[in-house]
C-alpha cells in the first residue's frame, strides 16, 4: 500500500466531486473504461473521489453521458508541484547546481579511514599515501590503487597486506600487519665472545654456549674475556661458536642522587588564547582576526579536529592552537621531602638488581640535598662482542 | 443443482473454483472490508447499502458508513461496518 501511495504521489492525482442523478452509473462506466477511482465517498447529492491526474480528462465522457458535473477539489503530487514552481528558475537552478556539485565532488577523495593497524601508526600510513599521491582532494579516476598498494608494501616492512577501497569519497585503508617469526638462535653467524661490560667479582656463571675462561670467584675488569667463542673438543679440534652466557658479578657502584631544595616550576595563570584554522580543499582559512599573543611566558598546545556529521567525516579539518600563559614560580622543598625523593631516585637506579652492601651518606650543599650511595651490587655483566675473522 | 462445466473441470482437477469460475469472488476481512472481484457495475451506492452487479448475480452490502475505497473495471473494495450481504439473481 505504501508503494501505491508513493506511485500515486509521483504520478499526481486529483480529488474530484461529481454531482448529478446517475452517480452509480457514472462510477460503473468509469470502472468499465479502466479509469481507476479510489476513496469514493457518497454524500447526499454528490460523490467525492480520487483519480490519477492523467485519467481526469477521461472522466469527461462518462460524465457527459450521464448528466454529471465534475469539479476538481484538490490537486496533489509531483506533476502539480513541478507545474507550480517551473517558472521559478532559481529553485531549478539551485537543484541543478546542487546535483552537479554533488556529482563532481563525489569524484574526489575527501576522507580517510585506516583499519587494522596496531604497530604502524595512522599518521605514518596517511603521510606515505600522501607522498605516493593519495591525499585529500585527489581525483579518484587518477588513483592507481594497485600501484599504491605495491608502493606501500615496499615501504613498510611491517605490513603483510594493504587494501585501498575507495567508496564514494571515503578511502578505506585496510592493513594487515606482518607477524614476524621469533628470532632464531643461530650459532653459525660468526665468532662471538662474552666479555665483561664492567669490572667486578664473578659470583655465578650460566654458560649457554662457548668455553669459559674464568671461574666463579675471580675478579674481572671491563673488557676482560669471560666466555670464548672458540671451543676446543677433547681431540684438539677447534670450532667457532656464538658464545652466550649470563655472568652475575658483584660490581662496585658510587652514585650521587641530588634534589634541589628550591624547585623552579611553571604554573598556568588561566589565561589562554585559542586560534582556529579551517583547512578545506587544501586551503587554510584562519578563523581569527589577529594572531598576536599578548603573553610573555606561554606554551603552545596544538591539536587537529576532524568535524563529522552523522558519523561521516567531513572533508575538512580544524587546526587548533592554544596559547596558555604561564609564570615561573619557586617552591621550597622540605628536607624530609627531598630525602624521600632522593631515595626514590636511588631505588629506581637499583631496579631489580640485588644490592650486596651499601653505605649511604647525606649532605646538604648549596641548597641541594645530596644522597651519596656506594657499595656493591649483583648484576649481569655479560656483553656479547663479535670478533672479526678472515 | 447442476454443476457448471468450469466447476466440474475444477473439481476433476482438484483446483480451486475461483481459478476457473467467472462468477464474482468476495473476500471479507472481518466485517470492515470486502474485496469484490468480478463486479460489473454499481447499482446502488449509499452509506447504508452498496449494491454491486456481479457477472450473474447481484450482491448487496448492508451496514453503516459504507464506502468504495477503490474501484477498477473488475474489482471493488468496500470499507465500513458491513452488517449483512444479500445475494439475488437478475
Amino acid at each position: 500500500m505504501f508503494l501505491v501511495i508513493w506511485l500515486r504521489k509521483i504520478l499526481g492525482y486529483v480529488k474530484f466531486s461529481a454531482r448529478g442523478v446517475f452517480l452509480e452509473k457514472f462510477i460503473s462506466e468509469c470502472a468499465s473504461k479502466k479509469i481507476h477511482i479510489w476513496g469514493i465517498s457518497r454524500h447526499d447529492e454528490y460523490i467525492d473521489g480520487f483519480v490519477l491526474a492523467r485519467d481526469y480528462r477521461k472522466l469527461r465522457q462518462p460524465a457527459k453521458k450521464n448528466g454529471i458535473r465534475v469539479f476538481i477539489l484538490q490537486k496533489s503530487g509531483v506533476p502539480f508541484f513541478i507545474d507550480r514552481y517551473h517558472r521559478r528558475i532559481g529553485i531549478i537552478l539551485g537543484c541543478v547546481i546542487f546535483i552537479l556539485t554533488l556529482t563532481v565532488l563525489s569524484n574526489f577523495v575527501w576522507s580517510f579511514e585506516v583499519v587494522g593497524n596496531n604497530n604502524v601508526s595512522e599518521e605514518e600510513i596517511l603521510s606515505s599515501l600522501e607522498e605516493f599521491g593519495l591525499k585529500v582532494g585527489v581525483f579518484i579516476p587518477s588513483v592507481d590503487v594497485r600501484k599504491l598498494q605495491q608502493q606501500m608494501l615496499l615501504k613498510f616492512d611491517d605490513l603483510a597486506w594493504i587494501g585501498i577501497n575507495i567508496n564514494s569519497s571515503v578511502a578505506e585503508i585496510r592493513v594487515h600487519e606482518r607477524i614476524f617469526p621469533p628470532e632464531e638462535v643461530r650459532n653459525d653467524d660468526g665468532l662471538f665472545n662474552v666479555v665483561a661490560s664492567e669490572g667486578g667479582q664473578i659470583k655465578r656463571l650460566e654458560i649457554y654456549s662457548g668455553q669459559p675462561v674464568v671461574s666463579v670467584g675471580e675478579a674481572v675488569k671491563a673488557g676482560d674475556l669471560i666466555v670464548s667463542g672458540i671451543v676446543e673438543d677433547p681431540k684438539g679440534h677447534s670450532t667457532i661458536r656464538h658464545a652466550r652466557a649470563k655472568v652475575m658479578a658483584l660490581v662496585p657502584f658510587k652514585e650521587d642522587f641530588s634534589v634541589k631544595l628550591k624547585e623552579e616550576f611553571t604554573v598556568d595563570t588561566g589565561r589562554v588564547k585559542k586560534l582556529h584554522t579551517l583547512s578545506v580543499f587544501g586551503m587554510k582559512i584562519p578563523l581569527y582576526f589577529s594572531d598576536k599573543v599578548d603573553f610573555e611566558n606561554f606554551y603552545v598546545e596544538e591539536s587537529i579536529i576532524y568535524p563529522s556529521f552523522l558519523e561521516f567525516n567531513l572533508p575538512m579539518k580544524v587546526e587548533k592552537k592554544v596559547f596558555v600563559e604561564c609564570e615561573k614560580s619557586v617552591r621550597e622543598i622540605s628536607l624530609e621531602e627531598a630525602k624521600k625523593m632522593a631515595f626514590e631516585k636511588y631505588s629506581l637506579f637499583k631496579g631489580e638488581s640485588e644490592v650486596n652492601s651499601e653505605v649511604i651518606t647525606e649532605e646538604i650543599f648549596e641548597s641541594e640535598y645530596i644522597l651519596r650511595c656506594e657499595g656493591t651490587i649483583l648484576k649481569d655483566i655479560a656483553k656479547e662482542v663479535k670478533v672479526e675473522t678472515e | 443443482m447442476k454443476k457448471k462445466f468450469r466447476e466440474k473441470v475444477a473439481s476433476i482437477l482438484d483446483a480451486p473454483v475461483v481459478a476457473v469460475s467467472q462468477e464474482g469472488y468476495i473476500e471479507l476481512f472481518s466485517n470492515t472490508q470486502a474485496v469484490v472481484e468480478g463486479c460489473c457495475s454499481i447499482l446502488e451506492y449509499d452509506s447504508n447499502i452498496i449494491k454491486l452487479q456481479l457477472n450473474k448475480s447481484i450482491a448487496a452490502f448492508r451496514g453503516e458508513g459504507l464506502f468504495i475505497s477503490s474501484m477498477n473495471d473488475s474489482t471493488a473494495i468496500i470499507r465500513g461496518m458491513i452488517v449483512a450481504i444479500e445475494f439475488s439473481t437478475m
